[in-house]
Parts: C-alpha cells; structure tokens; sequence
C-alpha cells in the first residue's frame, strides 16, 4: 500500500493474516486468515467469544507481536518488512495501546497528573491541561497510581493513550471495569479521539460501546465473520471467495456439506439431496 | 528546564514500594566489603607477621638475628667519623634513641701478648674488664650507690664483696702485662694504674658475671657474645668495671686499654611493616655508608654495622607479600560473587517490572533512559554500600582479621576499592536496564518461541571454569579460578532446580486433595512446579550461598588441618634439642676404642642404654646414600613408640595414618630381633620414590653399610627436611655401625668417624626441655621451638587468610538468603488474590501456610543437595584452589567435615525460616477485599 491508500484514510490494512501459538499441547491457530481495513477518523469495536482471536488480533494490530503469515500494512509501511528497532520505533510514534490490566499502561512512580506530562513530554506533545476534567480525574490529579480503584486506572490509562497523539489507538476492554457514567466518558474520549482523525480499535465484551463505533467486527474461531455497520449486518467475503456462516445455518448441513446455486444473482446454499450425499 | 518527576523520583525508588533497595544495599555490601577488606587485611597482616618475628626472637638472640642494630667502632663517639655515623644511626626512622655501651678488646686484639686487666684493692686482685655505657645507675640494677661526683665507676656486687670495697671507696685499674708465668722483659716500664673512685655496686646476672637487666629490660641478656670473656676461663663472661663514657675513655687510656664502642639502637615497638621497610632502608643506607671507602684503617677496629632488622623485616615482607597475593584473589572472588547476587536481583527486578519497561518503551523511555534511571535507582544503594562495605571490612579486621590499627594508607584502599566496586555495580543496574527493555519492547515473534536455554548455558560456563582449573599449569589460582565454586554452585542450583521442577511435573498427583491438610501439600506441589525462571533463580542463589559456606567451611577445615600437619612435619616436635650424644647422659660412658686399640683387638663396647628424660624421646640423624641411586638420603633412627609419643602429628588423617606406619615398623623390627640377628633394617621411605614398600637395598654411611627393607612409604613425617627420608628404629640400624655407634662416647684420638646428631624431642615447650636438660648437666648444641621455626611464609598467609575466607562465605551465604526471602515476599505478594479465595473456599490458613512451607522446603532442599554436589565436583581442584604451597607436604586434604555439612545445613535451616516469616508477612498484610480489588 501506498501513500495513495493513506490518502483514502486506510491506517492499517488486513490481508489473509494467520497467527499461530505453539505450546507443549500443541499448535493453536488464533487467526485464520483475517481480511479487514480499519480508517482513519474511524472507531471498529472487535468482538467475538472467549479463544475467538481478538486479544490476537488487538496486539498484532497494536504492533506488540508479529503475525505469522498474511500481510499487514499500518500507515502505508509493511510490518513484516521492518526490522525489529524499526518497528518498536514506529510503534512507539504512531501507536497507543490500552491493555486489559490498566495498571501496566501506567507509571508507578508518577501521580496521576504527572502521567500525561509525561507522555506528551516524551512524545513532544503540549500537555493537555483539562484532559482530566474530561474523564473525571481531575479530583484526583495528586494521586499515585496505586491510590486509584480500577475504573479510575482505566480512564487513566485510555487519557493517556488518547492524549498522546498516537494515530493507531488501541485498547482491549477499556470499559470492563466501569459504571455506565465511567464507561460513558471513556467511550466519548475514543470516539473523540477518533473523530480527530486516529483510527481507533477496540476489543470488548460490552454492549455499552456499540453504539460509539462506527463498525462491529465479529471474529469467531480465528476469523472473520460478520461486520456490522449502520445498522447491517454483512458476512465479509475473504479474498479466497471464503465466508463464514453463522451457528444456527451450520445446523442445516449435518454433513458439512452443501450444494451451492447461483439463482437470479443470489447465492443459495441448500442440502445435498440424498442421491448427492 | 525543570526535571521530569520519573527522573526526579528515580533515587528514592529504591526504597519504595516495587523497589529492591535493601537487596539491593545487601549484595553490593557484599561486594565492597570483600573488596573494602583486602588492603586491610595485608596491612594488618603484614604488621602482624612483623611482630610474630619480633615475638619469636629469643632472649638469648644475637644482634644478627634481633630487631636491634649496632654501630661498632674502635673510634670513640667523639670522634669526627663517629660523630657523623651517629647522626646517620640516629636520623633512621623507627629505632630508639641511640645508647653508647663499649667494652675493653685490648687482650683479643693483642692476643699473642699476656693481659690480664684486672681490679685492685687492698692487696686483692681480681681479673675485670673495663666497660662504658651512657648511664651507669640507670643502666644497671644498683646494690649500693655512693652520692658522689659521677666519674667513678661500678662494680659488680662479687667484686665488691670479695674486694671489701663500698661505693665512695677507690679502686685500681690496671691492664697486666706480666706475671710469674709472663715475666716482663728488661727494663720495661711498669704497668700504668689508673685509681678512680667506686661509685656505686650493681647486682650481677643469673651467669654470676654480667649485669642483672633493670626490671622491664633485657639489654644485658641480648648482650650474649658480646660481652668480652674473662681472660683466664674463656667459657665465662668477664666481671665488667663500668663507668660513663667520659670516665671509661680516661681509665682506657691510663690503662692502655682499648675500648670497642658500640652504639646500640632498637626498634620501636608497635611499628608498622611500613614504617619497618623504612628502617630496614635506613639500616642498609648505614651499612653501605660505613662499608665505603674512608680514611678508616682496616682491621678489626674498623666501625661495622650488625642488625638482624633488614632479615626480619624482609621475613615479614614475605609474609606479607604471600597475603597480598592471596588476599587479592579472594577479595576479587568476593566482589565478583557479591556483584553476581547484585545482578541476580537486578534481573529479578528487571522481572517483576516487565509491564512497566514495555509500557516505559512505548511512550518513550528507552534503553538508554531507563538504563539512567535505574542507575539514579541503584545510586543510593551503592553510594551507602561504599560507606557500610568500608565499615564492615574494618568491624569484620577487628573480629577475624589480625590484630593491630588500620592505618590511612590502607583506608584510602579500602575507599577506592569499595568505590570501584560499586561504580561497577551502577554499570551493571545499567546493563541489566538497558537489556530489559530491549527484550520487553521487542514485538513477540511469530516464529516458534524458543526460550534461552540461560541454566545449560550457565551450566557450561561453569563447566569450562571447572575445565580450565583442573588443567591450568599456574602455581597460584587466579581470580576465575576462585570463582569456580562459585559458578559451579551457582550452576548446580540452577540445573538441580531445573530437574527437579522437571521431575515434580511428571509425578503430578492423579487426584485432586480430599482434606485441606494434604490439600495444602497439593497446592505447595502445584505452585512449585508452577514456578519459572524466577523460582530456578531463587534456587540458585540460595545454592551459590550455600555451596560457598560449605566449600568455605571445608576448606578453612582443610587449610587449618595443613597448618596443624606442616608445622609437624616442618618442626617435628613442639621442641628438640641437640646433644652431643646420648652417652653425655651417663657418667663414665663406654668409649669408642680408637682405632690403634680396635687393631690391637680390643672389642667396641656395647653402648649404655640411656632412658630418654621423661617426656622426650631420642632421635638419631645421619645421611646415607643407596645402592643404585644417586644423592643423599636422611636417616632417622628413633624408638617408633617413643616418638610417636613425642613428636608432632599435626590434625589431619594422612599425619595420623603415617603415625600408624610406626607400629608396622616397630612390628617388623621386632621380627628382626626375635630372629637374633637383624637380617635387615626395616625402614618407612618418606618421600622417597626410588624406595618403594618390599624393596630391600643396601645404604651407607661413613664406616658402615646395611641391608634396608621398606616396610611401608609416606609422603610426610615430622622432621621431614629437602632430603628423602628413611625412619627406622635405632637400635637395630645401630647395630651395623660397629665403632661408628654414636651412642658411645667419642674416642681419645679424636678422629672423626660417622656423623650423627644426637636430639632430645618433646611435646612440652623448649624452656622445659632446656632445663631439664641443665638439671643433667648435659650441654645443648642447639634448639628448635615450634613457635619460632613453625613461622613459614605460606603457612602464616594460609592462617591469616582464613578468617578472611570466613567472613567472604558468610556475606556470600547472607546476600544468597537474602534472594531467597525476597523471592517469597514476592511469591506471596502475587499470590494473594488467589490465596484470599483459597482461604474462603475452605483450604483457611493452615493450609496457605503448608503450601508455603512445602515450596519453600523444596527451594532450600534443591540448594542444599545442589551445594554438597558443589563441594564433591570441586573437590578435585580443592588443593589447587586453597593450598598456597602445592609442593609442602603432607598434601591439602579437601575433605568435608560434619562441621562444614552442620554449618551449611543451619544456614539452610535459616534461610527457610527467615523465608517463610517473609513469605507469612508479606500474605497478610491486606485484607481479602483489598487484596482482590488490587491484585485482580
């Protein structure tokens, strides 16, 4: 990809991305073959069931591991072709990442007003004096970090990542531990900062953030399966001609098999017939 | 531009919260103190092994071998030459004020001449010499003393008495040259007199003849063989005439006497080594000056120096020179070890902080940054071990080391060491920093993660240490080499943890607890073998301590033990003594027949059997040469019992086993005299590859020859000297020598015939045997104490550095539980949340606290079996590591003792209850709610 996909507002770019595990129980496929454009100016939740890939696909799309095969593209620049000081560079430029446990995007040794300093002194950035107006934390900009509850870590953490200019925000379950008060402006945070031309990905659980994106990706079992934007529901079509159908139309094909037909422009799925099977 | 907070805050870090100061202080205390102690210990060595030798000069010592030094001139003191040298004597550093003491030398120096000085009173004469010293009251012990004018003199109280002269009474002085015997030629003037007055009487020595020595002092002692003989009886000091140096000048030169002055200066007590070497240069820069070319005539009145003090000072230097070398090498292993258990902690920090580097990364605080601010971290911590290792190495010298003061030049070492040590262990803060980021800000890679193999790589590091030691042809260990055990110890624990996490996985319980009391031994189970690198870590921290105290402990046993054995066979007996010969004993001895009366036919009588003083035992040495080989062999011929009683066996088994060789040998001589006549000499071969155990040869010595049979061989025996040895029992190698048995006294004709020294051996002091010898009126030649001769260079640095050896394995062993407490503080703290449910699930306290206790019983358990493997693997190298002189014997026995196996096990012992008390602490310090809310 190329200055010119930049221009038409692609941050990171997809392309059959498979990433595998090896373990003493074996191999673990977390990503099958992942195909998915995610904008500028955009926020895409990531959703999917326990084990269906997303934590893979968040960290591999926030540049803390490598995929193993497939293409990724993030800012017009090939991942698999950076070096790795190349990429902990670029990461450190360009990415923000929110993890699950907030405490570990944090400083210990700093209060609480101390933490965006710091960020914006290290990324040559004006610090943003009413950041923590805006999540509630103003009350508390003279704590420790380890003075914080949890929800308080969490908003902590996403001002942190949203403060800090990066163009890729990324975060995993950021409203995990919030009231919907909390939650509430923690998502108007992201949705800001997306609006302020970041692309912003987040993985969740919480239905509480749907209506902050502007897309829904579904992944289960390592791919793909559907999209949801502006209140549709698509089935994405991989560049193989693959698709996945959901559970309830797999129960129509005991046999794993179907017979495919191409009808007045539609695709039909239907049973084999018992001759066929 | 104001400092960001991080950076500002980075220095008291360390003793917050997620901070490792104190472990931190601890292992870099190790390191500076190792290194803190070394100059001190040398100094302190040095100065010690300075006064040992001063100690052990005897009161009967020469100059020659004393801390004193005498300038001897036949020019009195005011002359210009002397005058000159006495300021040179006086300006040398360390010595006591110069004294002025002479003696007359007329009747040595005209010795073809009759002269009889004597002293005249009343018609009584009685021979007496003529003597100077500054003082005469102040140098003597006064009997009487008249209130007179000072330029008298004094004499001893048998004169006075005998010449029934008081002080304040006159006295004649006259150098005779004639008697009845001696008549005076033709018309020769008469003998000049000289009358002066008796100012005082002084009280005579134990000799009945020198001056007694003024309580404290020892001055008139030390004059042995300096104090002129009487003229008649050569074997007797002369009564001495003394006066003031003015008034001895006048009286010799009335007289016609000639007056030896000597100036007499001693070494100040309590000087350092260095203070020493700057006398003993003093000494020699005399030496030299008075050796140079002058207007001095030859002869023996020409001015000479006599010192014992550059001998002893470079015996000393020696001693110190042997500590340096050793002591370097330790105190560098010290450091080393201690800076390792610094890095362990680092790394362990490094560990427990990985979120934090890799989220410091991300924003920005890369290797270079946060390897600076760990080194503001460990700032404090390391600046504080400079102070404390300083502090401690001088606390640790006034309780283990030798004694004495630290001097400044030693400080000032101690300071730069300890402050290198540390900036080296900022270095390291800075490393392992920089490092963790790199590895934590590094993007996992897709490829199959393959972990480094950190225990077999460390493993073979300490392989190929353990490798290059057991080769290496140096006569000294280096550094690397001392670090051996060490690494192995390290390596060994890290391996033994390893297998044994390996082992406990494969051997999981097939059911899940049915009570909590196994359930809290399930769970301990579980969370050991659920340990990683970190538990493996802790493990071989805790066996790096331990297998250095026990390595330490074994080898302290082992140095203490080739002391104990060396000094035996060095010294042979705590005293010896040699006679002329045991028939000095007995009165009427029977004689050697001379060798006119041997061809007339007479018999050689049986010798007397003289029964050794109780205590003591005969020793008979000669040297032989053997049939087929060539050099000289040394014969000791004993009574194998007597001596095994009496002399010295050291504390070790190889001494005690040699000791046993003495009864075989007594066994295999009583089989030559049950057969009547001895067919051959049985004998031990000591040191002596060419005499193996069954070879018989044939030895001889001057005027006699015999079969020998090697009964059994040793390395070592009391007594040994350069020479091989051959010990047998003297009665029966007596029999072969016919005329030559040196158990008869000597023949009339004085020829000379086999040389064999007679010696008294015992197990008591040599005052003792000295006097016991007195009380038989038998003369002594010679003798050894133990505590003089036992002093030996290597001996004396291997002794001194053991205490250095004890307090280095004893920081070692402190730093190493240290890691361990802090490992399970940190395993607990993690494990709250988990145990706070555990807890409500049913398992309760009791069972938390089984777990711990089987996990932490396993982690001291596997550094304890890893340390006696440890101390087995380096015993080989065990000689060659800790044995300063390789080449002495009996050889280093590496050994361990049940004493180094209880030492080390009550270190375990402590280091387990100091973890679990961590480990309990560290548990309860939140409650369940808020351990949940915090820890997740």
């Amino acid at each position: 990809m190329t200055a010119e996909a930049i221009d038409q507002g692609v941050a990171v770019r997809c392309d059959r991305l498979v990433k595998l595990y090896w373990a003493a129980t074996g191999e673990t496929q977390a990503l099958r073959g992942v195909e998915a454009v995610f904008r500028t100016h955009s926020m895409s939740a990531v959703t999917g069931p326990s084990g269906s890939g997303k934590s893979s696909l968040l960290s591999i799309l926030a540049l803390n591991e490598r995929h193993t095969a497939g293409d990724l593209e993030v800012l017009g620049r090939s991942v698999a072709t950076m070096r790795t000081y190349e990429l902990a560079r670029f990461r450190r430029r360009n990415v923000a990442w929110v993890p699950q446990r907030p405490s570990d995007a944090l400083l210990p040794s700093l209060r609480v007003r101390e933490q965006l300093a710091q960020v914006a002194a290290l990324r040559r950035r004006p610090a943003a004096d009413d950041a923590l107006e805006r999540l509630g934390l103003a009350h508390r900009r003279d704590a420790w970090v380890h003075e914080l509850s949890g929800g308080e870590q969490q908003r902590l953490a996403v001002l942190a990542a949203t403060s800090s200019g990066a163009r890729i925000v990324v975060a995993d379950e950021p409203t995990a531990e919030l009231d919907d008060d909390s939650a509430a402006l923690v998502l108007r945070e992201l949705h800001a900062c997306a609006q302020g031309g970041a692309c912003v990905v987040v993985a969740t659980h919480d239905d509480r953030v749907v209506p902050h994106t502007d897309r829904v990706l579904a992944l289960r079992h390592g791919v793909l399966s559907a999209e949801h934007r502006s209140g549709r529901s698509l089935v994405p079509i991989d560049s193989a001609g693959r698709l996945q159908l959901p559970p309830e139309a797999l129960d129509l094909f005991p046999d794993d098999r179907a017979e495919l037909v191409l009808e007045d422009g539609h695709v039909v799925l239907r049973r084999p017939s018992e001759d066929d099977a | 531009m104001a400092l960001s907070p991080v950076w500002r805050r980075a220095p008291a870090r360390a003793w917050r919260r997620g901070g490792a100061g104190a472990l931190l202080l601890l292992a870099l205390l190790a390191a500076t103190t190792s290194a803190a102690s070394a100059s001190m210990f040398v100094q302190l060595s040095g100065d010690d092994a300075l006064q040992t030798v001063r100690d052990g000069i005897p009161d009967t010592a020469r100059t020659a071998d004393s801390d004193e030094i005498r300038l001897i001139s036949g020019a009195a003191p005011d002359d210009e030459l002397m005058r000159f040298r006495s300021e040179s004597l006086k300006r040398i550093p360390g010595l006591t004020s110069p004294t002025t003491i002479a003696f007359s030398v007329a009747p040595e120096l005209r010795w073809q001449s009759f002269l009889r000085p004597v002293v005249r009173h009343d018609g009584v004469e009685i021979r007496a010499r003529l003597a100077a010293v500054d003082d005469p009251a102040a140098s003597l012990v006064p009997v009487a003393a008249s209130e007179g004018a000072g330029d008298g003199v004094w004499l001893p109280q048998p004169v006075a008495e005998q010449l029934g002269v008081q002080p304040g009474g006159t006295v004649e002085l006259v150098v005779l040259t004639r008697d009845a015997l001696h008549p005076a030629p033709k018309d020769a003037p008469p003998d000049p007199v000289a009358t002066v007055a008796v100012d005082g009487v002084y009280e005579v020595g134990a000799d009945g003849r020198r001056p007694a020595d003024p309580p404290g002092t020892t001055a008139w002692s030390r004059r042995v063989g300096g104090i002129p003989t009487d003229t008649e009886y050569s074997t007797q000091s002369s009564y001495l005439i003394l006066g003031d140096v003015a008034t001895a000048t006048a009286l010799a030169a009335t007289t016609e006497d000639q007056l030896m002055w000597t100036q007499e200066s001693a070494m100040l007590p309590g000087l350092t080594l260095d203070q020493a070497q700057q006398t003993a240069a003093g000494v020699a820069d005399l030496r030299d000056q008075v050796k140079a070319p002058s207007d001095e005539p030859a002869g023996p009145l020409r001015t000479g120096v006599v010192s014992g003090i550059e001998t002893m000072v470079s015996t000393a230097s020696s001693l110190r020179e042997a500590t340096r070398d050793r002591t370097a090498l330790l105190a560098a292993a010290g450091a080393a070890t201690g800076l390792l258990s610094a890095m362990a902690v680092l790394v362990l920090l490094a560990t427990d902080r990985r979120a934090e580097l890799r989220h410091g990364a991300a924003i920005g605080l890369g290797p270079l940054r946060t390897a600076g601010l760990w080194v503001l971290e460990t700032l404090l911590p390391a600046a504080l071990a400079v102070v404390g290792g300083v502090l401690l190495a001088r606390a640790a010298m006034a309780a283990l080391g030798p004694d004495g003061i630290v001097q400044p030049s030693a400080m000032e070492s101690a300071w730069s060491a300890a402050s290198v040590v540390s900036a080296i262990g900022l270095v390291l803060a800075a490393i392992v920093a920089a490092t963790a980021v790199l590895v934590a800000d590094r993007p996992e890679s897709s490829d199959r993660k393959r972990s480094v193999p950190w225990v077999w790589l460390l493993a073979a590091v300490a392989a190929t240490a353990l490798l290059a030691a057991a080769t290496s042809k140096a006569s000294t260990p280096g550094a690397v080499a001392l670090l051996t055990p060490a690494l192995v110890a390290l390596a060994l624990g890290a391996v033994v943890a390893t297998v044994a996490l390996a082992v406990a996985r494969r051997t999981r319980p097939s059911s899940l607890p049915r009570s909590s009391r196994s359930a809290g031994r399930w769970l301990g189970w579980r969370r050991t073998t659920g340990g990683g690198a970190s538990a493996v870590l802790a493990v071989a921290a805790l066996s790096l301590g331990l297998g250095m105290v026990l390595v330490t402990a074994t080898a302290v046993a082992g140095t203490r033990t080739a002391i104990a054995d060396r000094t035996a066979v060095r010294t042979g007996a705590v005293a010896t003594a040699e006679v002329p010969g045991t028939w000095a004993f007995v009165e009427d001895p029977p004689k050697t027949p001379t060798a006119a009366q041997v061809a007339k036919g007479k018999r050689v009588p049986k010798p007397a059997i003289v029964p050794p003083p109780e205590g003591t035992t005969f020793v008979f040495r000669t040297l032989v040469s053997m049939d087929g080989d060539f050099g000289y062999r040394d014969v000791m011929a004993v009574d194998p019992e007597a001596f095994a009683a009496a002399a010295s066996w050291g504390d070790g088994q190889q001494m005690q086993d040699i000791r046993a060789q003495l009864y075989a040998l007594e066994a295999a001589a009583d089989e030559e005299r049950a057969a009547g006549q001895a067919d051959m000499v049985p004998v031990i071969a000591v040191n002596d590859s060419a005499a193996t155990p069954g070879k018989s040869r044939l030895i001889s010595g001057q005027g006699w020859s015999a079969p020998m049979r090697v009964v059994s061989s040793a390395t070592a025996f009391p007594g040994l000297r350069d020479l091989p040895m051959l010990v047998t029992t003297a009665d029966i190698l007596f029999g072969y020598f016919g005329r030559e048995d040196p158990r008869l006294a000597p023949p009339d004709d004085a020829i000379p015939r086999a040389y064999v020294e007679t010696w008294l051996w015992s197990a008591e002091p040599v005052d003792g045997l000295v006097s016991t010898l007195q009380q038989a009126d038998v003369p002594v030649l010679q003798t050894t104490a133990q505590t003089v001769l036992g002093v030996d260079p290597e001996l004396d640095a291997a002794d001194r550095s053991t205490g250095y050896l004890i307090a280095l394995a004893a920081f070692v062993a402190l730093t190493s539980v240290v890691v361990l407490v802090e490992q399970a503080r940190r395993s607990a703290r993690r494990a709250r949340a988990a145990d706070a449910m555990l807890v409500r699930v049913g398992l309760g306290r009791s069972g938390l606290r089984a777990a711990r206790r089987w996990e932490l019983m396993w982690a001291v358990s596997a550094a304890l079996v890893a340390a006696v493997i440890t101390v087995v693997v380096v015993s080989p190298l065990g000689a060659s590591l800790f044995d300063l002189d390789r080449a002495a014997r009996p050889a280093f026995e590496f050994r361990v003792t049940w004493q180094s196996l209880a030492i080390t096990a009550a270190t375990a012992v402590v280091a387990f209850v100091l973890a679990l008390w961590a480990a309990e602490r560290g548990s309860r310090r939140s409650t369940a709610e808020e351990v949940v809310l915090r820890d997740g």
